[in-house]
C-alpha cells in the first residue's frame, strides 16, 4: 500500500480508493458504509480486494454485536497455552442481536469503563449453527479464578479460529480438512473418500503391516497433550493386549509399537525424567498460581511467562515481590526483574549447572539454606554430597563468572532473596528442558536448588514447570506403555532405521515441529503408509495417504486439566466443519473396523460413540481413579464451568474437594523424602565452556550460539496464526535476532535478509538489530510457520527447526536441543524489508524499557530491601553479615 | 455469500438512497441505513492542530470523534505507513489499549506506545500495530487530512475500546 493516501491507484488496479480508505465503498453506483469497527486493509489481507464487500457484509450491521441475554451460553477453557483461560462462549441467531444501545449479556449500552466487559471485534464471528445463520461471541471469563477476564491475543482469538463458510474480514478459518482424502499412490494427488472407505484403508494396510513384520513397523506419532480422551483411545487400541488393543504379549514389549510426541520425545514420556531421582516421580504439576503470588521471591527460569504463560506473568507481575530470571535474552520478564528490585541472570546457554552449583555455593557458605525442611524431608547423605560437590572454591561467583558471563555481585544477590527466611518459588520451562543431552544435569541442579531452599511442597513456597499446551492428564489408564519410560522404542530412530511401514500421526506436524526437519522429511518420504488426523491442511498432508478431518476446539466435546491440574470440560458449540469426527472418535472407529473385519480386536468392546461414553469410561481406569475422576461426573464438571476442579479429587464430608499442591506431606520415593543429586560440570580457563556437548557449541564454522524463541502471537507452528490477520501482520516474516555488536561485524541491519546455517541446515529470515540478545547470541522463532510461506522471492518454505539438533544427540527421553544450537550468518542479496514493503512489522527491541534500577544490591527505590530481612550495604560487594539462624 | 468477485448473492440487495439490506435465510432482513453526518459515514470533521503547533516527536491530545475519546496526533519527523502532510509523516491513533483499556502513553526517546496495564507496545511508524505485548488489534487509527495549516480528522479505522460504534453513544465533538 502506498504510503501517501492522496495518491489514486491506476484505473483496473486492485488498490483501494481514497473512499474506500474513509470507510465508504462503492458497489454499482451506490455508497455503502463499512461497519465503523473495520478497517478495508483487514478485509484485503484475509480475502480478494474483489470481495471487498461481501467481507464489508460479513457481520451485515454498524454496530458490533454483542450477545443477547437470551444467548446460548457455553463453558470452555481456552484452546492454547498452559494457562487455560475460562471463556465463556454464546450463540445465538442474527436477527436476535441487541440493537443499539440497548444491554445485552455482555455490555452494550454505555462504552465500558478500563478493565472492564468489552466485546472486541476479535471476540466475534458468523457461522451457520445446525443450519442457522448465527454470530459466536467467544468472551473472557471475569469470573474464572485462573484469568479472571484477562487474556493473551491468542486466547483473544479464540473465536477467529472457528470455521465458518462466511468470508470473514479479521481471518480465513475455512483452510480446513472436510473430507477423508485418500492417495491412489504415492505421489499421486489427493481424492476425497467416504468415511468408510478411508477407514477401511486404514485398518486394511494396518493388519496388512501387522502381519508381515508385526507391531514394531508400527509408529504413531500423536500429541499426547489434547485430551485425555485422546489418549484413552490411542492408549487402548495400541499397548492394551488382544482382544482390546494390538499389543502383542508373544512378540514382547521390544517388539512394540513406536511412539512420539509432538516435539521430541516417546510418547507420554516425560520431559524430566530426572526429577524422578529427586523426588520418586518425574511429576512437575506440583503447584497452584496463588502460590506465586503468595511467595516473596519468584524464580523464572527458561520461561519467558510473558509470551507463553501471559496472563499467569500478569499475575505474578502485579505482585510486589522479588523476581529472578534466569535467560540467556533480556526478554520482558527479564527486564521486568530489574526495573523492580529483581535480578536478571544473563547466562550464556548451557551454563546452567554452573550458575545454579554457584548460588547453591553461596546459599550454603552464608547460611541461607533451609535446614529445618532439608533435615526433615531429604536424605541426609545426599545432602552432604550436594554440600561437597557445590561448596568446591571453583564454584565461587568470582570464578564462575568467565564460564556464566554473569557477575558475580548479581549471583550474591540472588541469593539473598532465595534464601532464608524467604518464601521461594521456582518455575522453569522449555529453556531448561529442551537442552538435549544436558536436559538431566541441569533439570537436576534446579531440583537441588528446590531442595535447598526449601520450594516444595507449601503455600508460596513451591517448584514446577510452567509448560507450553495445556495437560491431557491421563497417559496410561489401565493399559501403560509395555516398556519402561526410558526404554520405548522411539519412532525418531526407528524411522531413521527405515523399520516403520504404517505410520499414523494425529493432530501434530512432526515435519515443522520436530528437530532435524528436512531430514526427518526425507526418512518419512520412506516410509509406505502415512495416514494423517488432522484439523487444518499442513506438512504432513503432502505426504500422507489417507487423510481424516478431525473435529476443532468448539466442534466437539473434551475434558483437559492447565498446569495447576484445573481440570475443566470444553463444551462442544457448534457443529463439526464439513465431515469432521471428534479424534478420540477417529481413532476408536478404527479400532472397531479393525475388529469387525480382521479380527484380533473385540468390536463390542470398541461401541464408543458420544463423549459421556469416553468420559465414563476413562473414570473408572486405574488410572481415572487415581485422580478421583470416579468421583466426578459429567454433569458435575459441567456445572464446575471454568473454575472447575483441581486434581486429584477427593471427597471429604460429602463434598469433591480439589488438591492445591503435591508433596505437602511426603514425596513420591519409598521412604517419602526426596533425594539430592549432586551435578558437576568441568572446565579450563582456555575453555570455559569445555562440558557443552559438541554438535551444539560454537567454533570457527559456526560461530554463534542460536536459540528458538516464541513470540506471544505466535502459537506452536503458528497453524491459526498465519490466518489471524492482526496476529500475523505483527511478525509476517520470519525474524533473526541479532545483537549489535554482532550486527556491525557483519554489516546487518534492521530488515536485512539474513541466512543462518549449520550442519543440519539452513533458515532464512529478516534480520532484527536488538539487544535483546547478548552478542555471540542469536534467536530464530520456533517452528517458524509464517502466512507466507515463501519469501518474497518465491522462493520455498523456511524452517528454523532446519537448525536443530536431534538424532546424533538424543536421549530416550528427551532428545531436543532446541533452545541450543550454533550456527554462522550470512547476508542475503535481496532487497531489505521496510516500512513500504512490511507497514505493519515493527523492528524495534519486542521487549520493554532498560533496566531502571540495578538490582537489589543497589537500588534505592527497590522494595526487595525490605524484603531481605537482614540489611546489605548498598553498592558493596561484600556478603551480608549471616543472620542469627539455627545452622542446618 | 459472495457468489464470485465482486458480484453480490441474492442474499445481498441494495435497496436505493444508502441503505443495505442483508437476507439472513428465510428470515426477516436487517436493514442497515447509512448515517447523516458531515463527514464520509458520519464521521464529523474536526480541527485537532495547526501545522506550526507540531513538533517532531512530541504528541496532541485530542478527543474524537466523540467527547471522551482520546486519541494522540504525532509528527513521526520521516513518511511513515498511512501518514499525510507534506512529508507523509503525521499519524494519529486512539490512545486507549485494546487489550483492556487502559489509557496507553508515548514514550518519546522509544517511539512507542505502551501500555502501562499488561505493557503492550504499538508503533505509530507502524500502522499502530502491536510490536510486542498482549493486544491483539492495533490501535485503531485516527483518519487525517491537510487543509492549508489544519490538521482535520475525519474518521477512525478500528473499534474504540469499550464500544460497539464508534459513533455511539455519545456527544460528537464537531
Amino acid at each position: 500500500m502506498a504510503i501517501d493516501q492522496a495518491h489514486e491507484p491506476e484505473a483496473g488496479s486492485k488498490g483501494l480508493t481514497r473512499k474506500q480508505t474513509l470507510g465508504v465503498i462503492t458497489v454499482a453506483g451506490v455508497s455503502i458504509a463499512l461497519p465503523k469497527f473495520l478497517k478495508p486493509s483487514d478485509a484485503l489481507a484475509a480475502g480478494e480486494a474483489d470481495s471487498i464487500e461481501a467481507e464489508a457484509l460479513f457481520l451485515g450491521q454498524d454496530e458490533l454485536p454483542i450477545p443477547p441475554t437470551t444467548a446460548k451460553r457455553y463453558t470452555t477453557a481456552c484452546q492454547f497455552c498452559n494457562v487455560g483461560c475460562g471463556y465463556i462462549v454464546y450463540t445465538w441467531p442474527i436477527e436476535d442481536t441487541p440493537k443499539a444501545g440497548a444491554e445485552g449479556a455482555v455490555g452494550g449500552g454505555a462504552p465500558t469503563a478500563v478493565l472492564g466487559d468489552w466485546v472486541s471485534p476479535s471476540f466475534v464471528t458468523r457461522r451457520d449453527i445446525n443450519g442457522v445463520d448465527s454470530f459466536i461471541a467467544v468472551v473472557p471469563d471475569k469470573d474464572c479464578v485462573v484469568n479472571k477476564g484477562d487474556h493473551s491475543p491468542r486466547g483473544a482469538t479464540n473465536a477467529l479460529t472457528i470455521y465458518t463458510t462466511h468470508e470473514h474480514p479479521l481471518t480465513k478459518p475455512s483452510e480446513r480438512l472436510l473430507k477423508p482424502q485418500t492417495r491412489g499412490s504415492k505421489g499421486g494427488d489427493l481424492a476425497d473418500a467416504s468415511w468408510d472407505e478411508a477407514i477401511d484403508l486404514v485398518v486394511d494396510k494396518l493388519k496388512e503391516t501387522i502381519d508381515a513384520k508385526g507391531p514394531s513397523a508400527v509408529g504413531l506419532w500423536g500429541a499426547d497433550h489434547l485430551s485425555a480422551e485422546k489418549n484413552f483411545a490411542e492408549t487402548r487400541l495400541f499397548f492394551a493386549k488382544a482382544p482390546l488393543g494390538l499389543y502383542d504379549e508373544k512378540r514382547g514389549p521390544d517388539e512394540g509399537v513406536a511412539v512420539r510426541a509432538i516435539h521430541n520425545r516417546a510418547k507420554w514420556n516425560s520431559e524430566h525424567p530426572s526429577l524422578g531421582e529427586h523426588f520418586g516421580s518425574s511429576s512437575s504439576l506440583l503447584y497452584s498460581y496463588s502460590d506465586f503470588e503468595a511467595a516473596d521471591t519468584i524464580m523464572l527460569s527458561g520461561a519467558n511467562t510473558y509470551e507463553t504463560g501471559t496472563v499467569l506473568y500478569n499475575r505474578m507481575h502485579a505482585v510486589d515481590n522479588n523476581k529472578i530470571v534466569i535467560d540467556p535474552r533480556r526478554t520482558v520478564p527479564a527486564a521486568n526483574a530489574e526495573a523492580s528490585g529483581g535480578v536478571h541472570l544473563q547466562i550464556k546457554p548451557g551454563t546452567d549447572v554452573v550458575i545454579l552449583n554457584s548460588l547453591m555455593n553461596v546459599i550454603l557458605a552464608e547460611n541461607l539454606h533451609d535446614a529445618e525442611f532439608i533435615k526433615s524431608r531429604t536424605n541426609a547423605p545426599t545432602f552432604d554430597q550436594l554440600k561437597k560437590t557445590v561448596s568446591d572454591p571453583k564454584y565461587k561467583p568470582e570464578n564462575t563468572e568467565k564460564v556464566t558471563g554473569v557477575p558475580a555481585e548479581k549471583v550474591r544477590a540472588a541469593v539473598r532473596m532465595l534464601g532464608k527466611p524467604n518464601k521461594t518459588s521456582i518455575l522453569f520451562e522449555k529453556g531448561v528442558i529442551w537442552q538435549g543431552t544436558q536436559n538431566e544435569a541441569v533439570l537436576s541442579s534446579y531440583a537441588n536448588l528446590a531442595l535447598l531452599v526449601g520450594a516444595l511442597g507449601r503455600e508460596g513456597r513451591v517448584f514446577g514447570r510452567q509448560g507450553g499446551h495445556q495437560d491431557a492428564y491421563m497417559f496410561d489408564f489401565d493399559w501403560p506403555h509395555p516398556q519402561d519410560g526410558l526404554a520405548r522404542r522411539n519412532l525418531w530412530q526407528e524411522l531413521e532405521k527405515g523399520t516403520i511401514d504404517f505410520l499414523l500421526v494425529t493432530i501434530c506436524n512432526p515435519l515443522r515441529m520436530s528437530q532435524q526437519t528436512k531430514q526427518l522429511r526425507k526418512w518419512i518420504n520412506e516410509v509406505p503408509f502415512v495416514v494423517e488426523v488432522n484439523i487444518r491442511p499442513s506438512d504432513m498432508t503432502e505426504v500422507a495417504d489417507v487423510v481424516l478431518p478431525a473435529t476443532q476446539w468448539g466442534e466437539y466435546t473434551y475434558t483437559r486439566a492447565n498446569l495447576e491440574r484445573r481440570l475443566r470440560i470444553n463444551e462442544q458449540f457448534c457443529d463439526p466443519a464439513g465431515e469432521a469426527r471428534p479424534d478420540y472418535l477417529i481413532v476408536s472407529q478404527i479400532a472397531k473396523r479393525y475388529g469387525e473385519k480382521h479380527g484380533t480386536l473385540d468390536q463390542t468392546q470398541w461401541e464408543y460413540a458420544a463423549h459421556a461414553d469416553f468420559y465414563d469410561a476413562m473414570r473408572e481406569t486405574e488410572e481415572g481413579k487415581a485422580l478421583g475422576l470416579n468421583l466426578l461426573s459429567r454433569d458435575r464438571l459441567k456445572q464446575l464451568g471454568t473454575n472447575g476442579i483441581q486434581m486429584p479429587i477427593t471427597e471429604q464430608g460429602g463434598d469433591l474437594v480439589g488438591t492445591k499442591r503435591a508433596y505437602e506431606d511426603k514425596f513420591a520415593t519409598e521412604d517419602g523424602k526426596a533425594n539430592f543429586v549432586a551435578r558437576d560440570q568441568s572446565w579450563t580457563d582456555s575453555d570455559p565452556l569445555a562440558f557443552l556437548p559438541e554438535p551444539i557449541k560454537p567454533n570457527d564454522d559456526y560461530p554463534y550460539f542460536v536459540t528458538t524463541v516464541r513470540y506471544q502471537a505466535i502459537w506452536q507452528s503458528g497453524y491459526t496464526y498465519r490466518w489471524t490477520t492482526d496476529l500475523a501482520k505483527q511478525v509476517p516474516y520470519h525474524e533473526i535476532t541479532i545483537n549489535p555488536e554482532d550486527a556491525t561485524k557483519l554489516d546487518v541491519t534492521d530488515g536485512d535478509w539474513v541466512e543462518l546455517t549449520n550442519q543440519f541446515g539452513s533458515t532464512e529470515g529478516v534480520a532484527n538489530v536488538s539487544d535483546v540478545v547478548q552478542p555471540g547470541l542469536m534467536s530464530a522463532v520456533f517452528a517458524w510457520q509464517g502466512p507466507t510461506d515463501e519469501n518474497p522471492n518465491g522462493e520455498p518454505r523456511f524452517y528454523a527447526n532446519n537448525l536443530v539438533a536431534g538424532g546424533e544427540v538424543q536421549q530416550k527421553s528427551n532428545a531436543a536441543f532446541f533452545k541450543n544450537t550454533r550456527a554462522n550468518l550470512r547476508k542475503l542479496d535481496r532487497e531489505p524489508i521496510t516500512a513500504e514493503t512490511a507497514p505493519t512489522m515493527s523492528l524495534q527491541d519486542r521487549t520493554v524499557d532498560d533496566v531502571k534500577g540495578t538490582g537489589a544490591a543497589g537500588n534505592p527505590q527497590s522494595k526487595a530491601q525490605d524484603r531481605l530481612k537482614f540489611p546489605a550495604t548498598p553498592g558493596s560487594d561484600e556478603p551480608a553479615p549471616v543472620p542469627d539462624f539455627e545452622a542446618g | 455469500m459472495a457468489d464470485g468477485k465482486g458480484g453480490l448473492t441474492r442474499k445481498q440487495m441494495l435497496v436505493g438512497g444508502g441503505a443495505l439490506v442483508v437476507g439472513g435465510g428465510a428470515a426477516a432482513a436487517i436493514a442497515i441505513a447509512t448515517r447523516d453526518g458531515d463527514g464520509e459515514g458520519g464521521y464529523p470533521r474536526a480541527k485537532v492542530a495547526q501545522r506550526g503547533d507540531l513538533q517532531v516527536g512530541k504528541t496532541v491530545e485530542f478527543e474524537y470523534p466523540l467527547e471522551g475519546q482520546k486519541n494522540m496526533l504525532l509528527d513521526m519527523g520521516e513518511a511513515v505507513p498511512g501518514g499525510v502532510g507534506d512529508n507523509s509523516s503525521l499519524v494519529a491513533y486512539s490512545i486507549v489499549c485494546q487489550h483492556m483499556g487502559c489509557p496507553v502513553g508515548y514514550e518519546e526517546q522509544e517511539k512507542h506506545f505502551m501500555c502501562p496495564c499488561h505493557q503492550t507496545l504499538y508503533d505509530p511508524a507502524r500502522e499502530g500495530y502491536v510490536i510486542q505485548g498482549v493486544a491483539q488489534r492495533p490501535l485503531p487509527r485516527v483518519q487525517l487530512e491537510v487543509d492549508g495549516d489544519d490538521i482535520i480528522a475525519v474518521g477512525v479505522e478500528g473499534l474504540i475500546f469499550g464500544y460497539r460504534d464508534n459513533l455511539a453513544p455519545g456527544e460528537k465533538v464537531a
